[in-house]
C-alpha cells in the first residue's frame, strides 16, 4: 500500500509504508514563476500574492474539504492564505511554495479540530442544512470519500471536486506523480465499492 | 494508453463522469482575498524592526557601567594618593623648617608648648578657621589642584566635626586641641598603593580596548 505524506517545511518528502521516494517533479517554468511571485510578495507586492492565491486556492480548498466540514472551508481558505502571507519570510525555498502551503493547510485543518473540541462541533448534516439538493447529494458522497484512508482522500477530492488532473495535483502539492496516480486509482476502487448500491448508483 | 481518471485524456468511465458532475458542485467558488494592510511582509517587518534603543542592550549597558565605575575608582585613587603624600610632606616639613614650625604651632598648639590663659583664650578652638590656615600653609610648599583641595577638605572635615562634638571638659582639661594629620605611608604601603594603581590602570586599558573592539564589531555588523 502506498501512502505518501508530504512535509514541505524543509522541502522534504517522506514515503511511508514503501521504499518509494517521492520528489517534487513539476515543470521548471511553473516553479520559477512561483519563486518570482514569492519574491515579489516578500517585496510587498499585493498583486503577486493575489496571483498565488488564484493559483493555489483550489488546492487549499480541496485539502481543507478532505478534513473539515464543508460550511467551514471557505473561511478557512482565507485564513490559510493570511497565515501563509504572514509566514512567507520563513519559506526557505521559494520553489516549494505549493508544498509549503499544503502543509500550512493541513496544519490549519488540524488546528480547527483541536479548537472545536471544547465547543459543539457542527456535523456535516447540520452544517449543510441550507444547501440545495445536488449539494446535499454531493456532500453525502464527500462523506464517503472522507471515510476512506487518509492517503486517498486528498487526491480524490482534488480530482473530483476541484477538477484538477493528476499531474496538476502532484505539481501543486509536491507529491510524486506516481504516488498520486496510485492513490487516485486505489481510492477510486475503494469508493466504487462503498458506492455500490447507494443513491448515486441508483439515480445515475 | 489514455487514462481519463489520471490526466483527463481519452473517454471517461461512466461513474467517473458522474462523480465529476456531482462533486463539481462543491468546488471552490473564487472570492477575493481580503488582505489587511498590516499583513504584508514589509509592513510586518517594519513593525518588528528593532528600535534604536535596542542598540543599548543589557550586556553593553553592564559593560559600560563597569567601565565607568572602574574609571571613577581609578580617578579617586589617583587623587587620593598624592594628597596623602603631600600631607606627609607638610608634616615632615613642619618638623624641620623653623618658620613652618612656628606656623604649625600657631595652628595646632602642642600640649607641651608653654601656655598662658591669654594664649589659651586667643587659641580658642575655631576648627574651620584653622583648617583653612592649614590649607593655606600647604599652598606655600605646593599648590594643590582644586580637586585635591576638595578631597582634602572632605577628609579633614569629619575629624573637625568629631573634635567639635567633643565635650567641653575635655577641651578645657587639655587646654589645647590637637590636630591630627594622616600618617605618612610606609614604603611598603606606598609600594602596595602603586601596585594597585598600576593594576587598575591596566584593567582600565583592557576594558577600553574591549569596548573599542565591541564598537567596531557593532559597526561592521550594521
Amino acid at each position: 500500500m502506498y501512502e505518501v505524506e508530504a512535509t514541505a517545511a524543509g522541502g522534504m518528502l517522506h514515503a511511508i509504508g514503501t521504499n518509494m521516494s517521492a520528489t517534487a517533479s513539476s515543470p521548471q517554468l511553473e516553479i520559477s514563476a512561483d519563486a518570482a511571485l514569492v519574491a515579489a510578495v516578500r517585496a510587498g507586492d499585493r498583486d503577486a500574492f493575489g496571483r498565488l492565491y488564484d493559483t493555489y486556492s483550489r488546492m487549499v480548498h480541496g485539502i481543507l474539504l478532505a478534513r473539515v466540514p464543508y460550511g467551514e472551508v471557505d473561511d478557512l481558505v482565507q485564513d490559510v492564505f493570511l497565515v501563509a502571507l504572514r509566514k512567507i519570510e520563513s519559506l526557505r525555498d521559494a520553489n516549494l511554495f505549493g508544498p509549503w502551503l499544503a502543509m500550512i493547510t493541513r496544519n490549519r485543518a488540524m488546528d480547527f479540530h483541536r479548537r472545536s473540541r471544547d465547543t459543539a462541533e457542527l456535523t456535516d448534516d447540520i452544517a449543510t442544512t441550507n444547501v440545495t439538493a445536488p449539494e446535499a447529494e454531493a456532500t453525502e458522497v464527500l462523506n464517503l470519500i472522507r471515510q476512506l484512508p487518509e492517503a486517498y482522500r486528498e487526491p480524490l477530492i482534488l480530482r473530483f471536486v476541484e477538477g484538477m488532473t493528476g499531474p496538476e495535483i502532484a505539481e501543486r502539492t509536491g507529491l510524486a506523480p506516481a504516488s498520486v496516480r496510485v492513490n487516485i486509482h486505489r481510492g477510486m476502487k475503494l469508493l466504487r465499492e462503498r458506492l455500490g448500491g447507494t443513491k448515486i448508483e441508483r439515480e445515475h | 494508453m489514455s487514462d481519463y481518471l489520471w490526466d483527463k485524456t481519452g473517454e471517461p468511465e461512466e461513474d467517473v463522469a458522474q462523480l465529476e458532475n456531482l462533486l463539481g458542485a462543491l468546488k471552490y467558488q473564487p472570492r477575493p482575498l481580503d488582505i489587511p494592510e498590516t499583513a504584508m511582509p514589509q509592513t510586518v517587518a517594519a513593525a518588528t524592526r528593532p528600535t534604536p534603543m535596542l542598540i543599548f542592550s543589557r550586556p553593553r549597558l553592564a559593560l559600560a557601567a563597569s567601565l565607568l565605575l572602574t574609571l571613577l575608582a581609578g580617578v579617586w585613587l589617583l587623587t587620593r594618593a598624592p594628597q596623602t603624600q603631600e600631607l606627609a610632606k607638610v608634616k615632615q616639613g613642619g618638623a624641620t623648617s623653623e618658620s613652618k614650625r612656628t606656623e604649625a604651632t600657631a595652628i595646632a598648639p602642642n600640649a607641651a608648648t608653654p601656655r598662658s590663659d591669654s594664649v589659651d583664650n586667643a587659641l580658642a578652638p575655631k576648627p574651620r578657621e584653622n583648617t583653612a590656615v592649614v590649607v593655606a600653609t600647604e599652598t606655600k610648599t605646593h599648590r594643590p589642584s582644586p580637586r585635591q583641595l576638595v578631597a582634602r577638605r572632605q577628609k579633614l572635615t569629619p575629624r573637625v566635626n568629631q573634635r567639635m562634638n567633643a565635650p567641653l571638659e575635655e577641651v578645657a582639661a587639655n587646654g589645647t586641641m590637637r590636630w591630627q594629620v594622616e600618617r605618612p605611608l610606609t614604603p611598603q604601603q606606598r609600594e602596595a598603593t602603586e601596585q594597585l594603581m598600576l593594576a587598575l590602570r591596566l584593567a582600565s586599558a583592557k576594558l577600553n580596548y574591549a569596548q573599542r573592539e565591541m564598537q567596531e564589531i557593532g559597526r561592521a555588523g550594521k
